[in-house]
């Protein structure tokens, strides 16, 4: 009995020992991090995200032509091609529906409920941002289904829907950031705000350049004449007016001393991304210095001249950013700082204008350094791999491919570009010529301010030129004969759409991507679909020849077209069409969401072709539901 | 336990009943009892002359000493062995060697759950025992990897032969695609932490290191083989059911040693082994580096002209390897009486591996003992603590052979510093600076880690009345590890880096409790009852924190605080997983004859969701002992046959913070909070795997051969799959889902039978056991073609990729395109073969048949044993051989050059493909003229189909020294050694090693094995050593 007592009570001792059940097991919690937090706490991850618009730039740099690259994954890009198998080119695609995702849409939600209009309204206007970049280089994409919770498939959207729903999203946000918000933020956003440090004025330029950039991309539309002309031209006059609207993120930089190295920008010299993998391309180097060559229209080759050892080739008559003379205003000074030179190693000239001018700068082909008239160099000027260590190295960087340098998302000089372009399609070419002057001042601007000279006679990085050396140079240009002094029988599309791209070089090729697109390439464009035998040849694509007055891009020749150095094939998918759209990502879309990807129209998702289906803003009319 | 208890009673007896009366005639008798298959001396075996109660007992060395008269018959009588009976004669001295008694083995007691007792005939599912001296004399270091080949259906999968490799163990098959799929290890009754650390957990992401590159030490290997008593494996769901989900997989159960009554005993054993690496590939001394036949030193590749005559050529792959060394030392003292005994040891090895710089030391103490406080309270307690120190090299290609691969050959890699003396030295005609030399790296980076650890144990076990039982068991399992990276800031290309240090700290805590009750009963003789209600609860809490920071400011020294501040960054986890649990079990048996057993548990688990967070799971087991039937009974040619089958369901939770997403602070700039990879799931349920097996075993030809044989099948629903991936329009990237399932089955058997058996002490048994196992994925929801782990996606495109209709073992990759009648497409431009653009499958890593051969002969004092394992039609990954091609350093690829044009046999893509007459290819490729790509050649082109593997793991030849020449020392035993461990391998396959594994058991899932990436083989091991017992 004695025995059995002892067992109960020693029983029951552990009995007490055990707690209730539900307690017991609620220990699945984070406690390491907090499961609820503030919409402003987003902020600064959402912004900072931009960052792989840039992994992306790897793709479309070299699709613009801005960049070649030795990269085996992203040449494929440069030849209209893609990456079977693989997300490379699907970064934006990340950014959209994860970095940002349910971060921005819980910011969204959080400050909507909580009435903080200002902070609903950077959302919405991030949002239409970021949605905005996805379609142009997606084209349809899950809108609808998107965050919605428990899903296994997610049906697409096409691009009709998708734009009207980024220009309501920037309303949406012009609509909160002008609305009367009485919370006391202190620095909750203006901390966390890397873009504008909470500046709602600014933010709401933002939200009207956003949609002028979603509008202008149907500038070659039947209809945009009609439907969208009057609408950009209001939303650009609401929106930058300076360089010092310009919507840039900046970054901690820090170098190897930042705890992380994705405190300093993709291009510096500390995260070694551009290296000397990706170098400026040969045409990037005739549109800035003005050697746009003439071809032989019977043969596709260059004309030799004897007596220049520089630039050995006959150039075309009419060049549109500037040209070899050595007079004032012939020159722009751009070139000095978005493209790079192995010339003065040594920093020893960055204020003499004659030695500046006379610099030599050469571009790589689609894949390699060696271009047609000589080796491209990295973007830090020398052609070698980048380096921030040695006796001889690149430093921090320079210009916008340094550590510390704010990525760039959109800018005044490119919002005036639109401008210019809206009012040449209305035909006010008065105002045209107005706002394409205001661009190219603005883009002056914005190159001058993050220009990081070297030190004189000491080779460790930095740009070769200074800001005052930079400044005078800009004005002569803005007052020469190829912006101010431009005659208006000589101003063109061309002028206003190569502005725009040099404006654009290199951290805007997206929004090149989407202008060489709605001009199609300058292609001898059929107006079909492209398919095998309706206009698209599997052998070689007719290009305009730059004499022809409607080509916009002068000297712009894809790899498969008749001239010297592009007479290389197309891919047999393409079927002999040029690359439109940049397929979704591999590892969410091809290995997780085919059915839906599958039933695209007119070419299927899953189609060998699917990388040349013209997306709707780049078709003049309405889509072809049916291609043979 | 039974085993001991009567043995401790029986020796009692012998006390008792020795001063008995010597007769007139009687003379003194002296003599020893040893076991007969072994030679090791048999204690507290009972001497009785026949017809009297007069006797004595063996010491604990086997000696004997009685009084009896020539003509008295001396019956010798131990539990497990025949009773011998030996007249008495002339002589004054009388040996006996003792059989082991088969019939007795019936009756043999299996470890089962909770450190519980079942009778071995009971038992419905398939168990097997592992001798604790098969362990010892195994030679290896871990005790884990001493199993591999010794039992059915049991595969170990090492991560490499370095010291303080991880290995991962399956049970019969893989039961989860994502999730552990390693047995449990269960320590008296407590479940033993065996994780991996994961690299990807260092502060910096993962950025230096994953699990493909970085392999830490599995705690499971932290165990000290010298402590370990019994082994016994449980295969399946069923005998391992009432431990729960963490025993899906099924469970290994280790029993310590706790001392045993008599006399103290000392014991001191040693061993010293030198391991000497081999199966290197041999690598072409014919091109220099360069590109298309032009000798060129700033490519790494070797495709340039010949080496000049006479120009010295090194062998690089030699110089990160030695001759390893490794000493083991165990002493144990144990001693007490039939109430109390105690014990404790300790152990100390101490390992340098064949390559240069890897060590792995390991301390181990325990102490344990058990005590029958009065008639109705028994007591045991273990406790063992551990301290390893590891230190590593990287593997795979971050590891120093491929890098060895990669240098060139016409300079002395060995000489690694730069004559400054502090920079990493660039190999001499090599212009390019991105190689890096792996000797600089060994010795001046830093991969190292340590843990001390506390395993303990207490069970107190209350009779209170007769046949009922009260047993509570407290286990913790607790310790801290230190996770260490240090990469050398001219470890670089071009000696340019900063620097880069981490430090991790991952501290544990595993306490458990079970009680358990159980009442008894036969009734009427026949019928036998017996119940057991238990109540569980356990916990598995882990605590880490990383940090991380780099710009080292003294160039050569590895710590934190060497770091520039600015760059430290630092990250804590902790989570906790609690389960609590009733269990139940009911064994019903007729006449030791027919057992029926039904088993049930209900979890509730915190890693689910409140409302589903209880699932319950039964098993039902029976067994039927055919030789009991009265027309089988006492039949000496089929002396035991057991006919047993098993139906068994096991729930399985997630594992923590799997439900919710997690917010984890950016390391972008600015900082603040965004989402994980992981979406949430509010609707998680536990997955439910279902098994069934049967099976028999039997013993034949008057108990010398003795079989087993099993066929199971599994049915995995409902899998909880980690990392499963949808459209990125979910707002993440991973799920954690309910999404898989299939189905597993196969059959293992095993046959051993004794040869020779004479009663001179000659004895030759041979032992064969066999598995093979196959898988279905039968369901994947519709939009997912396939699911892989990424990790596994390591040569090429190759990875394991779970496709409906396939095996989980699956290889995928991109294949050859063909045309509808299977033909190679070629492509009419280049003469290429064209790569589908999409995944495939190519192969299957399964093995058709895993087989372990172990043979054993003794005579007199000798013992010569011998252990092989193999594999049987195979596919392995070469990678190794595909990175040599690559780089142009194998033989075959100076085969290729030299070969003229290479048409590729296939037709051409030209629109004809899948017409009647296509055309076929006569383009003829130049190897030549192209690249490093076309030696590198595609997926299918890697795949080793059909490889055969035999390994002699083990041979040993081990020395009784006899008693007699020990009678006037202090030693009472005394065996030395002499043994080789992995001295052969007999393969087909033509990479390093065709059992290699890719990955360290920290990624899980479906592991990395059957992928070679440059795998270091376990080396030759020749060791010798003593045991002795004072």
């Amino acid at each position: 009995m004695k025995n059995i007592l002892v067992t109960f009570t020693l029983l029951g001792l552990f009995s007490i020992s055990i707690s209730s059940c539900d307690e017991y097991l609620d220990v699945n919690n984070n406690i390491d991090a907090p499961d609820y937090v503030e919409g402003h706490l987003y902020l600064a991850g959402i912004i900072a995200s931009y960052q792989d618009m840039y992994y992306d730039l790897r793709a479309m740099a070299p699709l613009t032509q801005m960049m070649g690259t030795t990269s085996g994954s992203f040449d494929n890009f440069a030849y209209h091609s893609y990456v079977s198998g693989s997300d490379v080119g699907g970064q934006i695609w990340r950014l959209v529906y994860w970095e940002q995702g349910m971060n921005l849409e819980n910011m969204i939600n959080q400050s909507v409920e909580a009435e903080q209009w200002t902070l609903a309204g950077i959302g919405y206007a991030i949002k239409a941002y970021s949605w905005d970049l996805l379609t142009k280089q997606h084209a349809d994409l899950p809108l609808k289904d998107a965050f919605v919770p428990g899903l296994l498939s997610h049906e697409y959207n096409y691009q009709e829907e998708i734009y009207p729903q980024v220009r309501e999203w920037a309303y949406k946000a012009i609509e909160y950031l002008e609305m009367e918000d009485p919370h006391e933020y202190g620095d909750k956003i203006s901390s966390n705000d890397y873009i504008y440090y909470g500046d709602k004025e600014k933010w709401v330029k933002f939200a009207y350049a956003v949609i002028v950039r979603n509008l202008a991309s149907l500038s070659n539309k039947n209809n945009f004449t009609s439907e969208y002309a009057q609408e950009l031209i209001e939303c650009a006059n609401k929106s930058f007016q300076s360089s010092a609207d310009d919507a840039t993120v900046k970054v901690a930089g820090g170098s190897s001393s930042a705890s992380q190295s994705s405190y300093n920008n993709f291009w510096g010299t500390y995260r070694r991304n551009l290296s000397y993998t990706y170098f400026q391309h040969d045409y990037a180097v005739q549109v800035f210095t003005g050697t746009v060559p003439k071809y032989d229209e019977a043969t596709g080759e260059k004309n030799v001249v004897e007596d220049n050892d520089y630039y050995p080739y006959e150039l075309a008559d009419k060049q549109i950013i500037c040209d070899t003379f050595k007079l004032a205003g012939h020159y722009d000074p751009r070139v000095a700082v978005k493209l790079a030179t192995t010339d003065d190693p040594s920093y020893e000239y960055m204020e003499n204008i004659d030695s500046i001018k006379a610099r030599k700068y050469y571009g790589g082909s689609f894949a390699g350094t060696a271009g047609s008239v000589g080796t491209a160099p990295s973007f830090y000027g020398r052609n070698k791999s980048s380096s921030y260590t040695g006796d001889i190295n690149d430093g921090i960087g320079r210009w916008i491919y340094r550590d510390d340098a704010p990525y760039i998302l959109t800018t005044c000089a490119e919002i005036k570009f639109c401008l210019a372009e809206a009012y040449w399609k209305l035909d006010q070419k008065d105002n045209a010529l107005e706002a394409f002057k205001a661009g190219v001042s603005a883009d002056m601007a914005f190159t001058e301010k993050y220009i990081y000279p070297g030190d004189k006679g000491s080779s460790i990085g930095g740009d070769k030129i200074t800001k005052d050396v930079f400044g005078t140079l800009a004005n002569e240009y803005l007052e020469g004969p190829y912006v101010n002094n431009l005659s208006m029988s000589d101003f063109s599309l061309s002028h206003i759409m190569m502005q725009k791209w040099v404006s654009l070089y290199p951290w805007g090729a997206f929004e090149a991507w989407v202008d060489m697109r709605k001009y199609h390439y300058d292609l001898s464009y059929s107006g079909d679909y492209p398919h095998s035998g309706n206009g698209w040849d599997i052998s070689m694509v007719d290009q305009k020849w730059d004499t022809d007055e409607t080509k916009v891009f002068k000297g712009l020749y894809l790899p498969p077209a008749q001239v010297s150095s592009r007479k290389i094939t197309f891919d047999t998918d393409n079927e002999g069409a040029p690359c439109y759209r940049i397929r979704p990502r591999y590892n969410s879309e091809y290995m997780w969401n085919v059915p839906s990807l599958e039933s695209l129209l007119p070419i299927s998702g899953t189609a060998d072709d699917y990388q040349c289906s013209i997306p709707w803003f780049a078709y003049p009319g309405d889509l072809p539901t049916n291609v043979q | 336990m039974k085993k001991t208890i009567l043995l401790m009673c029986l020796a009692l007896i012998g006390i008792i009943i020795t001063p008995s009366r010597a007769s007139a005639q009687s003379k003194a008798i002296t003599g020893h009892v040893m076991d007969a298959e072994n030679q090791e001396p048999l204690p507290g075996v009972s001497i009785v002359i026949k017809g009297t109660t007069e006797g004595t007992m063996t010491t604990p060395e086997g000696f004997f000493k009685l009084e009896a008269s020539p003509g008295q018959t001396l019956q010798f009588s131990f539990i497990g062995y025949a009773t011998q009976e030996i007249v008495v004669n002339e002589s004054n001295t009388i040996n006996v060697n003792l059989k082991t008694d088969v019939q007795a083995v019936d009756e043999i007691m299996v470890t089962a759950e909770f450190g519980m007792k079942r009778v071995s005939r009971s038992i419905g599912s398939s168990v097997q025992n592992i001798k604790a001296k098969d362990i010892t004399d195994s030679g290896r270091e871990s005790f884990i990897s001493a199993l591999q080949g010794r039992v059915a259906g049991l595969n170990v999968s090492s991560s490499g032969g370095t010291p303080g490799s991880s290995t991962t163990v399956v049970l019969r098959s893989i039961t989860s695609i994502s999730g552990n799929n390693q047995p449990l290890y269960v320590v008296d009754g407590i479940p033993m932490n065996n994780s991996t650390f994961n690299p990807g957990n260092l502060a910096d992401g993962g950025a230096s290191f994953s699990v493909r590159n970085l392999d830490f030490a599995s705690r499971g290997n932290d165990f000290n083989p010298e402590d370990i008593e019994s082994m016994t494996v449980l295969k399946g769901a069923a005998a391992a059911a009432l431990y729960g989900s963490d025993a899906s997989n099924g469970a290994i159960i280790i029993t310590t040693k706790k001392g045993t009554a008599g006399r103290a005993r000392v014991s001191y054993s040693n061993s010293f082994k030198w391991d000497k690496a081999y199966g290197y590939p041999d690598l072409q001394t014919k091109y220099a580096n360069g590109a298309r036949g032009t000798t060129n030193y700033y490519y790494s590749g070797r495709y340039g002209g010949l080496y000049p005559q006479g120009m010295e050529l090194y062998n690089n792959i030699e110089s990160v390897l030695r001759t390893g060394f490794s000493s083991r030392q165990n002493v144990s003292i144990e001693g007490g009486s039939d109430k109390a005994s105690l014990r404790a040891s300790a152990s100390f090895l101490d390992q340098e591996g064949v390559v240069k710089t890897t060590d792995y030391s390991r301390m181990n103490v325990s102490l344990s003992g058990k005590a029958k406080l009065n008639d109705w309270i028994r007591f045991e307690g273990s406790m063992q603590f551990v301290s390893t120190e590891n230190t590593k090299v990287p593997r795979g290609t971050s590891g120093p052979l491929y890098m060895a691969m990669r240098w060139p050959i016409v300079d002395d890699m060995s000489n690694y510093m730069d004559e400054d003396g502090s920079h990493m030295r660039m190999p001499n005609y090599y212009t390019d600076t991105d190689l890096l030399n792996p000797l600089f790296g060994m010795y001046k980076n830093k991969l190292y880690d340590e843990s001390d650890r506390f395993i303990s144990s207490f069970v107190a076990t209350i009779s209170p009345i007769k046949d009922a039982f009260l047993r509570a068991q407290v286990g913790w399992d607790v310790g801290t590890s230190t996770y260490e990276t240090s990469i050398h800031p001219y470890y670089y290309n071009d000696n340019g880096g900063v620097g880069r240090y981490n430090l991790a700290k991952s501290n544990f805590s595993y306490p458990t409790l079970n009680l358990l009750t159980g009442y008894n009963k036969t009734i009427k003789e026949k019928f036998y009852i017996s119940a057991q209600f238990g109540y569980h609860q356990i916990e598995n809490g882990v605590s880490r924190l990383a940090t991380y920071g780099s710009n080292y400011a003294v160039i050569d020294f590895q710590s934190i605080n060497n770091v520039d501040p600015s760059t430290v960054a630092s990250t804590k986890r902790t989570t906790t997983r609690r389960v609590q649990a009733l269990s139940g079990q009911v064994e019903l048996a007729y006449n030791n004859m027919a057992f029926v057993t039904l088993r049930a548990r209900n979890d509730w688990s915190s890693t689910l969701p409140v409302a589903n967070n209880s699932y319950f799971y039964p098993a039902i087991e029976g067994a039927f002992i055919a030789t009991e039937l009265p027309f089988l009974k006492d039949n000496k040619s089929v002396s035991y046959l057991k006919l047993r089958g098993s139906v068994a369901q096991v729930g399985k939770d997630a594992g923590p913070l799997e439900i919710d997403p997690q917010l984890e602070a950016t390391e972008l700039t600015g900082g603040g909070y965004q989402y994980g990879y992981t979406g949430p799931n509010k609707n998680l349920r536990p997955e439910m795997t279902t098994s069934y097996e049967i099976g028999f075993e039997g013993r034949f030809a008057n108990d010398r051969i003795n079989t087993d044989f099993t066929y199971f099948w599994t049915h995995c629903e409902d899998q909880i799959v980690k990392g499963f991936r949808l459209s990125y329009a979910t707002g993440f990237v991973l799920n954690n889902m309910n999404v898989g399932t299939f189905d597993t089955w196969g059959w293992e058997g095993h046959i051993d039978a004794d040869i020779i058996q004479t009663n001179s002490g000659l004895s030759w048994n041979v032992g064969i056991n066999a598995s093979h196992t196959k898988s279905e994925v039968v369901y994947l929801p519709e939009n997912v073609t396939e699911y892989y782990n990424a990790y596994t996606w390591n040569s090429g495109n190759i990875r394991n990729g779970i496709m409906v209709g396939h095996p989980v073992t699956t290889l995928t990759g991109r294949a050859y395109s063909r045309n509808d009648a299977g033909q190679i497409l070629i492509n009419p431009t280049t003469g290429l073969p064209i790569i589908d653009e999409t995944w495939s499958v190519i192969g299957d890593r399964e093995p058709k048949l895993r087989f372990g051969f172990t043979t054993r002969f003794n005579y007199k004092g000798f013992s010569l044993s011998a252990l092989l394992a193999g594999r049987y039609k195979a596919t392995v990954v070469n990678g190794t051989k595909r990175t040599m091609m690559q780089r142009g350093t194998s033989w075959e690829s100076v085969d290729l050059r030299e070969s003229g044009p290479v048409v590729f046999d296939g037709v051409l893509r030209d629109g004809n493909e899948n017409t009647d007459t296509p055309t076929k290819n006569n383009i003829g490729v130049t190897y030549d003229v192209y690249g490093s790509s076309i030696y590198t050649g595609q997926d299918e082109d890697w795949l080793e189909k059909d490889v055969n593997y035999l390994r002699l793991q083990e041979l040993r030849l081990s020395y009784r020294i006899p008693s007699k020449l020990l009678r006037r020392t202090f030693i009472s035993r005394a065996i030395i050694h002499i043994a080789g461990n992995d001295l052969a391998t007999w393969t087909n396959y033509s990479g390093i090693d065709a059992v290699g594994n890719t990955v360290s058991a920290a990624a899980g899932g479906t592991g990395g094995e059957g992928y070679d990436v440059w795998s270091i083989p376990n080396p030759r091991g020749y060791s010798i050593g003593l045991n002795v017992t004072f």
